[in-house]
């Protein structure tokens, strides 16, 4: 791994950890200084918002310069393109390698933009190198290329998107509508318990840990989306890039997906709530979710508005009791679980609730401005909303 | 994080104590699930309204309009009560939350009285071809019990719901920017913006919750330079110009007041307005390969530019 991503990522962790430590009043300020000052920052650090604002715009710059010079040459034949992007990747990942070194410019968004770009310029270029060569396994080469180039660049950048992205490209790559889907759960479950022995290692670098946790996230989601019984008779897989199996579902798959939609989201929100780990967790209770929605799908256990009020009620009244039950205790936790928030940045989950709220349920516009003489219409919209649309 | 927690026990400046609470949550002994247990309670919030959405669109013939709005209203009164009953009185500074579910059970009763008003309004026409104004009547209450409650969240409804009752998504900033917004919705969402900017300098100045600053006036920008960026974007012939001038001023004023009052998210607003803006002016002056390379340069530039800009920040912090 590039050794100024691997120092200023172990230097960024203490640091951070340190302002959390703050926040949650365990130091006071003189000590998280001292702190600071033990732990120098290697590079600057820029913060999310602002990384986010440098990403976008040196992606822009990226895809410009690309742009000017394929209009410059005036490239018009497939290979000329493929060397193009090809030229394009290795300047990137030389700028990237360029951009990690300095001081200024390590943690600014910049590098990131450089090393992602550089991934998809490869794969690009391969596939326009390889395309007038290929029938029937376009898919199989842009997933294949994708694996390939996401995981060295993971290996070398350490950046645990890119070796999530890999491992989803892994599993797109092998899908297909000769795909076993009992292969590819055992691969996705390899996959997984490959990753487990690095999640805590001792002396790993926190960005390999991080990487080996995003995979396993992808396995775990990949092997739900193999054996959900609604995935396998929708045969979400063996269609995904629009090709049909001529052969239907083995009865068996079939009978199996049914208890496995059930076990799979069971034994993940175990491990979850067995190992502390939130993200784990997380997953756990999206897959319980989804499989409950399945449920739904296949058993008419009620009218659908009550299972959605039902469930709702039975969330809201259920994170309540969870919140009583960890307060009530003296130490406020139970069993390694609190609902404190530690040393979270309690700030800006406050913000990210503010956004939540204002991006899913503010009301729909009206039509026209209100006074514009506007008249009801009805027919669109959705509830809820603050009731905001025209019909129910 | 242990060893290095170790080796700051080593040199004095955690004490034992402390080290071992941080160890202990370093191990995964401790863990805090509220991030979690706040999605979970959104997440049964939205699946509340969607059922009661169901409810009244399958079930309303059954039950009658006057049965279903009465559940709907007691619903509301419910929750809000439930509320009220845990929190704080009333005070113009800012208000400890009484629990976690406090917001979210607040959201899920004036959005439940949204949808009374709108079902009302549907089914006996109170407001007649002004059907629309229940937005206004929608906003008052959410403001009143942002404002009642401290409630961060509220708030943000409120002021969205607002724009919505003046034609402006707020949830859709990137559609009125690159669609084709009609000029009354560009003009209302530049008015909102501008009147939620207003009220975020008025609630600091006389100190009424001054900490539901930062929610009218991101939102107050995002509107007004969606707005302006519309018309910069949208628009063609002798107009356009005059909307990039407009946000080349208006958007300079931004990134100067973010750059004084050390705010990244007015300045990041400001720089990605005005960015944009440019990129329209550098495709209207030149062609081809020409455009793209003004536009690498011009990146890169404002990359360096950027780099500089927080440099200077953290060299006077």
């Amino acid at each position: 791994m590039n050794p100024a991503r691997l120092e200023a990522d172990r230097i960024r962790a203490v640091r951070g950890a340190a302002a959390g430590w703050r926040r949650a009043g365990v130091v006071d300020e003189a000590t998280l200084r001292a702190i600071l000052d033990f732990f120098p920052q290697f590079r600057r650090e820029f913060g999310p918002v602002l990384t986010a604002v440098v990403f976008l715009v040196s992606s822009v710059a990226a895809w410009a310069v690309l742009g000017t010079f394929a209009l410059l040459v005036r490239i018009h034949e497939t290979a000329a393109v493929g060397g193009l992007f090809l030229f394009g990747a290795l300047s990137l990942a030389t700028a990237a390698e360029a951009l990690l070194a300095s001081e200024a410019l390590g943690e600014s968004g910049a590098a990131s933009a450089a090393a992602f770009w550089a991934t998809v310029f490869f794969v690009c270029g391969v596939v326009a190198l390889t395309e007038p060569r290929l029938s029937g396994s376009f898919e199989r080469v842009v997933f294949g290329a994708g694996a390939v180039a996401f995981a060295a660049a993971s290996w070398r950048w350490g950046w645990p998107l890119l070796a999530g992205a890999s491992a989803f490209s892994s599993f797109l790559c092998l899908s297909g509508p000769t795909s076993s889907r009992l292969l590819l759960s055992l691969l996705g479950l390899v996959l997984a318990g490959c990753c487990i022995p690095f999640l805590d290692r001792v002396g790993l670098p926190r960005a390999r840990r991080e990487s080996a946790h995003a995979v396993l996230l992808v396995s775990l989601a990949w092997i739900y989306v193999l054996t959900n019984r609604f995935s396998v008779d929708l045969r979400l897989v063996e269609n995904l890039f629009g090709r049909h199996p001529a052969e239907p579902v083995p009865p068996a798959w079939r009978a199996a997906s049914a208890v496995l939609t059930a076990l799979v989201p069971a034994a993940v929100l175990a491990w979850g709530i067995r190992s502390r780990r939130r993200t784990v967790l997380g997953t756990g209770i999206l897959m319980t979710a989804l499989s409950l929605a399945t449920l739904r799908a296949y058993v008419h256990l009620a009218p659908a508005w009550l299972v959605l009020a039902g469930a709702g009620v039975a969330l809201v009244a259920g994170s309540v009791a969870v919140e009583r039950w960890l307060r009530s205790s003296p130490s406020r936790e139970r069993h390694g679980f609190t609902a404190e928030p530690l040393f979270d940045d309690e700030v800006r989950q406050r913000a990210l609730g503010v956004v939540a709220a204002a991006a899913t349920l503010s009301p729909e516009a009206t039509a026209r401005p209100a006074g514009a003489g506007s008249r009801f219409e009805g027919g669109g919209g959705d509830s809820g909303g603050g009731g905001a649309s025209e019909s129910f | 994080m242990i060893s290095a927690v170790g080796r700051l026990e080593n040199r004095g400046l955690l004490g034992p104590g402390q080290a071992a609470f941080v160890t202990r949550v370093a191990r995964r002994e401790l863990v805090s699930i509220r991030l979690e247990l706040r999605a979970l309670l959104t997440a049964g919030v939205l699946m509340i309204l969607g059922g009661t959405g169901l409810l009244v669109k399958e079930q309303f013939e059954r039950i009658g309009p006057t049965a279903v709005a009465a559940a709907i209203l007691a619903a509301s009164v419910l929750c809000v009560a439930w509320v009220a009953r845990r929190s704080e009185p009333f005070s113009r500074a800012e208000v400890p939350s009484p629990g976690l579910a406090t917001d979210s059970i607040l959201l899920l009763g004036v959005l439940l009285f949204g949808t009374f008003l709108a079902w009302v309004e549907l089914q006996f026409h109170a407001l007649g071809p002004g059907w629309r104004h229940h937005l206004a009547v929608v906003t008052a209450i959410t403001l009143a019990a942002a404002f009642r409650f401290d409630s961060r969240p509220v708030l943000s409804l409120a002021l969205t719901s607002f724009a919505a009752w003046r034609g402006v998504d707020a949830r859709l900033t990137l559609r009125t920017v690159f669609g084709t917004p009609d000029d009354a919705v560009r003009w209302n969402s530049i008015a909102c913006g501008a009147l939620f900017l207003l009220a975020a300098w008025v609630c600091t100045r006389v100190r009424w919750k001054a900490h539901f600053e930062p929610v009218w006036s991101n939102l107050g920008l995002l509107l007004l330079l969606g707005g302006l960026l519309s018309g910069a974007i949208g628009t063609r012939g002798r107009e356009w110009p005059a909307w990039e001038a407009a946000l080349a001023v208006v958007g300079g004023a931004i990134i100067a007041a973010g750059w004084r009052g050390r705010r990244t998210l007015w300045f990041s607003q400001g720089v990605i307005a005005v960015y944009l803006g440019t990129l329209r002016l550098l495709f209207e002056a030149f062609r081809g390969a020409g455009a793209l390379l003004v536009v690498a340069v011009t990146s890169l530039a404002l990359v360096a530019l950027l780099v500089a800009a927080h440099r200077r920040l953290r060299e006077e912090a």
